[in-house]
């Protein structure tokens, strides 16, 4: 009996020790992490989080919980990352439009400023193309035809006001005296190959992942994409920076490589210190192959950035979406 | 002929067989439970297959998707509680076999109706995708539009009886869906800045509300006046042959139907159940039993939901656009699996094709086998007195409508639409034009108005184009034939109104 009652003893003094041990780790050790994604579940943003989250158990025994919460355009997600206890230990890895666009159409409850960047994980390029056997075959052709014919020139997007359309705009304020083409709203990318496969619209404004299948099969011709450099997969494809080259002052600098780029974000209530503690762990993640690897089977790439430089990628696009809408609430 | 054989050989391993039948019995268990939904399995098990081969990944995914969209049925027949949009038309018929004590008969047509409509697509599927998915470009949005008004004519046969109150309850339906953001325009409309509503009343929750919830509050109500809930006396009799082949006409028209809404991009189960229920009640030749748990319009729509699953995977294996939701997820899926659905994947990976078409085909053999082996326990949940199944059909309910996008406000929506449920039944008016006008009016009005901004704002496109213009004549005609039955009926009765 008594060998027992030591045995229970020892067990209890072992177990509230392992405890107190535990709880003396420090921040990210010591419990585990909440992503919430803002959108459905499947997606691309879901699926990277989870091979994250696969990382982060394996090499530093930190388990993360991904939460799915869509909704509200992304709204929803944020609301519950920003109710949570600011410490550190709740995380959302929203897109674009939750911060800089969404807040500034409607009430969320929410603005960019309650908001501080963790880092930034990828960017998707945007790709503008046209059908190959239809043509336009150049953006210059496509604005040509924009010109002379507007009542038949149609491009499209993912929705009413998109990163893409706010794009666009903007480069026909700058460079085209603000010439107008009419914007067709679609549901989703696929959505929008489907009618351009279809013929059914004269170009179509893309991330990568929802084109590269039909540019390889010779349906899509890609025109222009939004990136520093040229893509991988696009080498034939110019950047409008290229397009654009002997126009560009400073200013355009900001903006005319933006893509749409989604990251982790936490409340800015958040300790500075804690955000930075997490740095080191998704620097190692990001650059670790195999997740790099993961990433690209899902059409993502890896583009890590740390706080402040994501700051200042969230900042110029919350200038371009301000300036193009100057206090508008739609496009049309 | 190498492809088929090592495709054979990849779909009948051991390994892709057995994550064949689990899918399968998932997938029963997340379409019969309220407010879970194929999406929803599927999208769960996707990072469990990571590690597997495609093939195996596949069979898991699509036995899934079969076992879902054929399990919503089963908890729509036996407690009146549809698990997913598919299965609302289910309960145009299905509760009145149960009340009749048929459970058991009821759930094995739709057991047999499923698999019918199952394989028909997958036949289909393997047979002529790639032809049938170009039809599927011919699909703009004015095509899209004539589609969901074509769609709308199906409340003059849900409602026949009540035709007022059907198309009070389906203009209901169609201003319920417009609340939310403005899909062309991004202005906000009655989501009196409550970001909740930004994107709309999700259909999920208000369907499981409208359906389980009010039939739960009229059973409340039936106990506290004293009425004593009659035990359903249960009938052993099952399907017999004979049945099977009287409606061989609904289980064909329900799964042509069901795999040419499957084909269409971005509609789904939902309208394709409701389309072949609408055809196979105007083509019958018993339509008085329709209402009254007709055979014909449970194995119609039956054949249809299950039907839409190879129909949706058309357009997905060769144009990379998927047909549904689910199928979008599946897609997501396919890129892990490192292959990218579109135009190349018949070239680049033939035999994964071959054995995604023979898991389906084996998806559906899982699913008619587990069925009916299931059905036969299942049946007997009827015998439960109704004041310990409620409870148990209300937690359900809340749990998978929460469960679904993990928002309390999705419960708030479950309870207002119960007790919308609750007057509608109440006061007679129909629930189901409600729901159908709430899933067409995403496919009619954003269609309408796309269509408009393509051609800058040209009437003339609507009848300019072939299949938009016949969809539309079909439409006009029906409303004036339903027109002529009203007078008709109204010189009938002298002086009555409707």
């Amino acid at each position: 009996m008594k060998k027992i009652f030591l045995l229970f003893a020892m067990s209890v003094f072992l177990l509230t020790s392992a405890f107190a041990g535990n709880a003396k780790a420090d921040y990210p050790y010591d419990r585990p992490l909440t992503i919430i994604v803002p959108f459905g579940p499947g997606g691309a943003v879901d699926i990277a989080s989870r091979i994250l989250a696969d990382y982060f158990l394996q090499e530093f025994k930190i388990t993360i919980n991904v939460v799915t919460k869509p909704g509200g355009g992304q709204a929803l997600g944020m609301n519950e990352m920003l109710h949570a206890r600011p410490d550190g230990y709740t995380l959302a890895f929203p897109g674009t439009s939750a911060l800089t666009l969404t807040p500034l159409l409607t009430n969320v409850g929410y603005s960019v400023k309650n908001v501080q960047p963790v880092a930034q994980i990828t960017v998707m390029e945007l790709v503008f193309s046209t059908h190959k056997a239809v043509g336009p075959h150049s953006f210059a052709d496509f604005l040509t035809q924009a010109k002379e014919k507007p009542d038949q020139t149609v491009y499209a997007s993912t929705g009413a006001i998109t990163t893409q359309r706010l794009y666009l705009t903007k480069l026909l304020q700058r460079f085209h005296d603000g010439m107008k083409i009419r914007h067709a709203a679609y549901g989703s990318g696929h959505e929008v190959s489907t009618a351009l496969l279809g013929k059914h619209i004269n170009a179509g404004f893309q991330v990568p992942t929802n084109i590269l299948p039909y540019v390889k099969s010779g349906d899509f011709q890609p025109v222009a994409i939004t990136s520093k450099e040229r893509s991988k997969d696009l080498p034939d494809t110019p950047t409008f920076r290229e397009l654009y080259a002997d126009k560009l002052t400073p200013d355009d600098d900001k903006w005319i490589d933006l893509g749409s780029w989604h990251g982790l974000v936490a409340s800015s209530k958040v300790p500075k210190e804690r955000i930075e503690a997490l740095q080191p762990l998704l620097q190692k993640a990001l650059s670790n192959p195999q997740v790099i690897e993961k990433f690209q089977k899902v059409g993502l790439s890896v583009d890590y950035l740390p706080p402040a430089e994501f700051a200042k990628v969230i900042d110029a696009t919350l200038l371009l979406t301000q300036d193009v809408l100057q206090g508008r609430k739609s496009l049309d | 002929m190498t492809d088929l054989i090592s495709a054979f050989s990849q779909a009948f391993s051991f390994e892709a067989l057995l994550a064949n039948l689990v899918g399968v019995a998932l997938g029963i268990v997340f379409g019969a439970l309220p407010g879970l939904t194929a999406v929803m399995g599927v999208a769960l098990l996707i990072p469990l297959t990571f590690g597997f081969s495609p093939v195996i990944a596949f069979s898991s995914l699509l036995g899934m998707y079969c076992g879902a969209i054929y399990a919503g049925s089963i908890t729509a027949i036996l407690v009146s509680t549809p698990g997913t949009s598919a299965a609302a038309a289910t309960m145009l018929e299905g509760p009145k076999f149960t009340a009749r004590g048929e459970s058991l008969r009821a759930l094995e047509l739709t057991t047999v109706a499923s698999f019918t409509g199952g394989i028909f697509s997958c036949f289909v599927l393997a047979a002529i995708a790639p032809q049938l998915a170009h039809f599927a470009l011919h699909f703009s949005a004015p095509e899209y539009f004539s589609l969901g008004f074509f769609g709308l004519t199906i409340v003059a046969t849900l409602a026949e009886g009540a035709m007022l109150k059907g198309c009070i309850a389906a203009c209901l339906g169609m201003l319920i869906a417009m609340i939310g953001m403005d899909p062309l325009t991004g202005d906000m409309r009655m989501t009196f800045d409550c970001p909740q509503l930004i994107n709309g009343v999700s259909l999920i929750p208000s369907l499981v509300g409208l359906y389980a919830l009010s039939q739960v509050f009229i059973t409340c109500e039936d106990v506290f006046k004293g009425k004593k809930l009659k035990a359903v006396h249960l009938s052993k009799t099952g399907l017999k042959l004979k049945d099977l082949w009287l409606v061989k006409k609904a289980l064909l028209l329900g799964s042509i139907i069901g795999t040419f809404i499957g084909i269409v991009p971005a509609t789904g189960s939902g309208t394709a159940s409701f389309a072949s229920y609408s055809e196979i009640k105007r083509h019958s030749k018993n339509p008085e039993q329709f209402g009254n748990g007709s055979m014909e319009g449970l194995a119609a729509t039956e054949s249809a939901n299950n039907a839409v699953t190879g129909g949706a995977l058309i357009p997905l294996l060769t144009l990379g656009i998927p047909g549904d939701v689910v199928t979008a997820v599946i897609l997501g899926a396919l890129m892990i699996q490192g292959m990218t659905p579109g135009p190349l994947l018949f070239q680049e990976q033939g035999p994964l094709v071959y054995s995604i078409f023979l898991s389906l085909l084996l998806a559906n053999i899982f699913m008619l086998i587990l069925g009916m082996a299931s059905v036969r326990i299942f049946s007997r949940i009827v015998t439960i007195p109704g004041s310990i199944l409620m409870p148990i059909v209300t937690t359900l309910c809340v749990v998978g409508g929460y469960a679904l996008n993990n928002s309390t406000f999705d419960l708030c929506v479950m309870a207002t639409f119960g007790i919308l449920g609750y007057i509608m039944t109440k006061t007679g008016f129909p629930l189901a034009p409600l729901l159908l006008a709430m899933i067409l009016e995403s496919i009619i009005e954003v269609n309408f108005r796309r269509a408009l901004s393509i051609s800058n704002n040209d009437y003339s496109v609507f009848f300019t184009r072939p299949i938009c213009a016949i969809f539309l004549a079909i439409s006009v005609l029906i409303l004036l034939n339903m027109i002529r039955k009203q007078i008709m009926a109204l010189r009938g009765t002298k002086g009555k109104t409707c």
